[in-house]
């Protein structure tokens, strides 16, 4: 290794501003960063996190402040002069080039052979990086194309480790990844420190800091606090420091009791369940679907809303047969449903937040064919009120809103159609720890009301703190259901990897 | 308490309001129909007369109608439909052969317009299905054009109907062309189509995101068919109007309207990715491309200069536009 000690910071960051028009992003911040180290970089949306990583990448340019690397100043006008600073961002959008191979991919726009390269030489040249990622098994001529995300964003960090990356910025890198891919993930960052690479961890997962991070920084409303380590600190301190206050609870109570059951699932087959699954679910009840990705709980919450057709078997709300697969008449028989990927199909981002609210209900905001703007304004309101989204902003294109705000919106726009059943996946994908909590409690406030409540997650302290009822599947199997209460999460991780016996209860 | 408390903790300040890029877009061809207005009148004399205005009006009448129906297409996330040049003179032809053969007024608009419908639901289908819009209605405006062909054996239709020349195509009622009053009430009647209706609602939602709007339980299927529809609607009604006008259709009358119809929605500043945009807008676009040509022509440039101004123009346009539009998203 270079010059420095250990003490010494690789990345200093000091007293860096940055603003976007009427709003300070960073106010004066401060970041520092050592050789080998996993520095968590945590806060809210909209605290100033991603401004940081964007200036760290060159993406964008501070307007004052002063960023050195092993003590001599940094130049990071634009992201190539980053990454020759070798400071390199893993996408949350994967950035590999579909139809090229893997050792392709790995040495695109970097490296420069000398005389002809071949193919045999760019597959002996890929090798070593891919076993750096933990992946010395994979053909590098496969097109990254036909890799799984969990591949790809490992073949992603070994191209950066071939264009000499010392600091790697994971921005949420395990958001789109099922339990399993995200333990992996978590060993790969932990050998790359290892090796002495120095890495910030951007995330909304507060578990994965404590298994990772050696330090944590915490942006709150665009200005820093001082690194402290991690073994000086516990979920409920960190959950402080990030939203400045105290949080009473994550998680609403639960009900003890419930109405009649309003969404029945009988003999149900479709595409990526393996056997027929029976569920019911009850008025004021939340029932938790917990799985990994590609488990078949989405796939059965799509399949009642009607976005996936149904193959055997039925489902019934408040005891009428659903009868075809469009999502027209599940929602008129009164299913919401949000799917897991907001951006694609859960907004529409160029509209404003009056015009998201009432998309889905149409029909009670016109008359004769024409829209009653008091009408529209009222049930955004009502709904904006509900769900705590702040009602100066309803006129604003919804992409302008932070992502809890956004979800916010996705899941509040379905009360319009008052619903009898709300299916949710991935409820608080993308979302903060404050605006998740919040989620929580109109979740848990709307089952009061009589809703009965699906929600499918990878997440399992998720499943087991929101839901009622916990429903297990595997593998397009429904492996159990049970009470909340009479589970753990270990019980749950069985359950979701059938690796019986690793897990300790 | 605490979830309020994060409510307001959360995301930047409102902003939106502030940001003067999405206020330039909508304003921008109206200012441009201004400074071509105010340059034309000082630097040509006959450039601001009545008589050079009402041809002006009235060119931009028979572009402005078309576009219109395109903007529907384009808002609605299908691009363009690059058949209504042949739509129209489709329209023209069949109106004139109506007449031509004896039939009355009513039953040749009716022909005409017919046949219109007929050839947008079509190609609707068609793109509801799947094709690519482009590709489609390139494919049926050949087809069109050869069919028209073929009912023509290639020749001009006259048509002898003074009821159709003196109220369709030469009525100037209150002194204006009655294209030029067809083309402010559709003007009017589609933005409050677009801004008022539910159908104009679901043709933004559409355009927006489709996969959004499927999820919400809309018929991205429904308003693709409409969008094309009323498209060559439009296309019929430029159609009829010009053969009323000089009482015969040729065949190529309409060379070269995709081209202005295009350029007049992006000159108007309508996204061509769907969801933002006006009909008012591309109306304002007709003009200006109008009143760019006129000024032209009353200055002596060769055809080939003005291709190449209105060319020039339409993509300065539409890359401001585009760099508006990112630079405003960030």
């Amino acid at each position: 290794m270079e010059a420095g000690s250990a003490s010494a910071p690789l990345l200093k960051a000091s007293k860096v501003s940055r603003r976007f028009g009427s709003i300070l992003a960073l106010d004066a911040v401060d970041f520092e960063l050592r050789r080998g180290e996993i520095m968590a970089l945590l806060g809210e949306n909209g605290a100033g996190k991603s401004t940081l990583v964007k200036i760290l990448a060159g993406i964008t340019q501070p307007d004052s402040g002063t960023i050195a690397i092993d003590g001599a100043p940094a130049d990071l006008r634009t992201p190539s002069r980053a990454l020759s600073a070798g400071i390199a961002v893993v996408q949350q959008e994967l950035s590999l080039v579909q139809t090229l191979s893997v050792a392709e991919n790995v040495f695109l726009g970097g490296r420069v052979f000398a005389g002809a390269w071949t193919r045999g030489r760019l597959v002996r040249a890929a090798r070593p990086f891919l076993e750096q990622v933990g992946l010395p098994d994979l053909d590098p001529t496969t097109p990254a194309g036909e890799l799984s995300v969990a591949y790809r964003q490992r073949v992603e960090i070994a191209r950066l480790i071939a264009r000499d990356a010392r600091i790697l910025i994971l921005d949420e890198p395990t958001a789109a990844l099922s339990d399993v891919e995200i333990e992996r993930v978590k060993e790969l960052v932990r050998a790359l420190a290892d090796r002495g690479h120095a890495v910030i961890y951007v995330t909304h997962r507060l578990g994965e800091v404590f298994e990772i991070a050696d330090r944590v920084t915490v942006f709150r409303n665009g200005t820093s606090q001082p690194p402290v380590p991690v073994a000086g600190l516990t979920m409920d301190s960190l959950i402080e420091r990030i939203l400045g206050r105290p949080l009473e609870a994550m998680f609403p109570p639960k009900a003890d009791t419930f109405g009649d059951p309003r969404l029945v699932v009988e003999d149900l087959e479709t595409a990526g369940l393996a056997a027929p699954v029976d569920l019911e679910v009850r008025a004021g009840e939340i029932l938790g679907l917990g799985g990994q990705v590609g488990s078949g709980a989405e796939r059965l919450l799509r399949a009642v809303a009607g976005a996936q057709p149904i193959a055997e078997g039925r489902a019934v709300v408040d005891g009428r047969e659903i009868s075809s697969s469009s999502r027209r008449q599940a929602i008129d028989a009164g299913i919401a449903y949000c799917s897991d990927d907001r951006k694609r199909d859960g907004l529409f981002a160029g509209m404003t937040v009056t015009q998201n609210f009432t998309s889905v209900a149409l029909g009670r905001v016109t008359k004769a064919g024409l829209v009653v703007r008091p009408r529209e304004n009222r049930l955004a309101r009502e709904l904006a009120g509900f769900f705590q989204v702040d009602s100066r902003r309803l006129g604003h294109r919804t992409a302008t809103l932070s992502g809890g705000n956004q979800q916010k919106v996705a899941l509040g726009k379905w009360l319009g159609i008052k619903p009898r059943v709300l299916l949710v996946e991935e409820p608080t994908r993308g979302v903060d720890v404050g605006a998740r909590a919040e989620i929580y409690l109109h979740l848990r406030r709307l089952a009061d009301q009589g809703l009965a409540i699906v929600f499918a997650s990878s997440d399992l302290p998720e499943v087991l703190g929101l839901a009622d009822t916990v429903a297990t599947f595997y593998r397009g199997r429904l492996i159990r259901v049970a009470p909340a209460s009479e589970l753990t999460t270990a019980a749950l991780l069985r359950d979701v990897t059938h690796q019986l016996g690793r897990v300790a209860t | 308490m605490g979830a309020a408390e994060a409510a307001s903790l959360e995301g930047p300040p409102p902003r939106a309001s502030l940001d003067w890029r999405r206020l330039v877009a909508p304003a921008s061809v109206g200012l441009a129909v201004c400074l071509i207005l105010l340059a034309g009148g000082l630097t040509t004399p006959r450039f601001l007369t009545v008589d050079n205005i009402l041809i002006v009006v009235r060119a931009a009448s028979i572009t402005g109608i078309v576009a219109l129906g395109m903007t529907f297409v384009t808002l609605s996330g299908n691009f363009f439909s690059i058949s209504v040049e042949q739509t129209a003179a489709f329209s023209s032809i069949i109106f004139a052969e109506s007449l031509a053969h004896g039939y009355g007024l009513a039953a040749g608009l009716a022909l005409a317009f017919g046949c219109a419908v007929a050839i947008g639901v079509g190609q609707g289908l068609v793109v509801a299905g799947g094709l690519n819009p482009i590709v489609v209605t390139l494919g049926a405006g050949a087809a069109l054009y050869g069919l028209a062909a073929v009912i023509t054996h290639n020749e001009v239709v006259n048509f002898d109907s003074s009821a159709a020349v003196d109220w369709i195509g030469t009525g100037r009622p209150l002194g204006v062309p009655t294209q030029s009053w067809a083309f402010i009430l559709l003007t009017i009647l589609s933005t409050l189509v677009l801004t008022r209706s539910r159908f104009g609602r679901e043709i933004y939602l559409v355009g927006t995101s489709r996969a959004a709007a499927r999820a919400s339980g809309l018929s991205v299927g429904k308003a693709t068919v409409v969008a094309f529809m009323l498209s060559a609607i439009a296309a019929g009604i430029a159609g009829v109007f010009t053969a009323a006008q000089v009482a015969q259709a040729p065949l190529t009358q309409f060379d070269g309207l995709n081209i202005d119809v295009i350029a007049a929605v992006l000159v108007g500043g309508t996204a061509l990715q769907g969801g933002e945009g006006s009909t008012l807008r591309s109306a304002l676009g007709a003009v200006f491309i109008a009143l760019l040509a006129n000024l032209m022509l009353l200055r002596n440039a060769q055809y080939g200069t003005r291709l190449l101004v209105t060319g020039l123009v339409v993509v300065v346009a539409t890359s401001a536009f585009h760099l508006l539009r990112t630079r405003g998203r960030r």
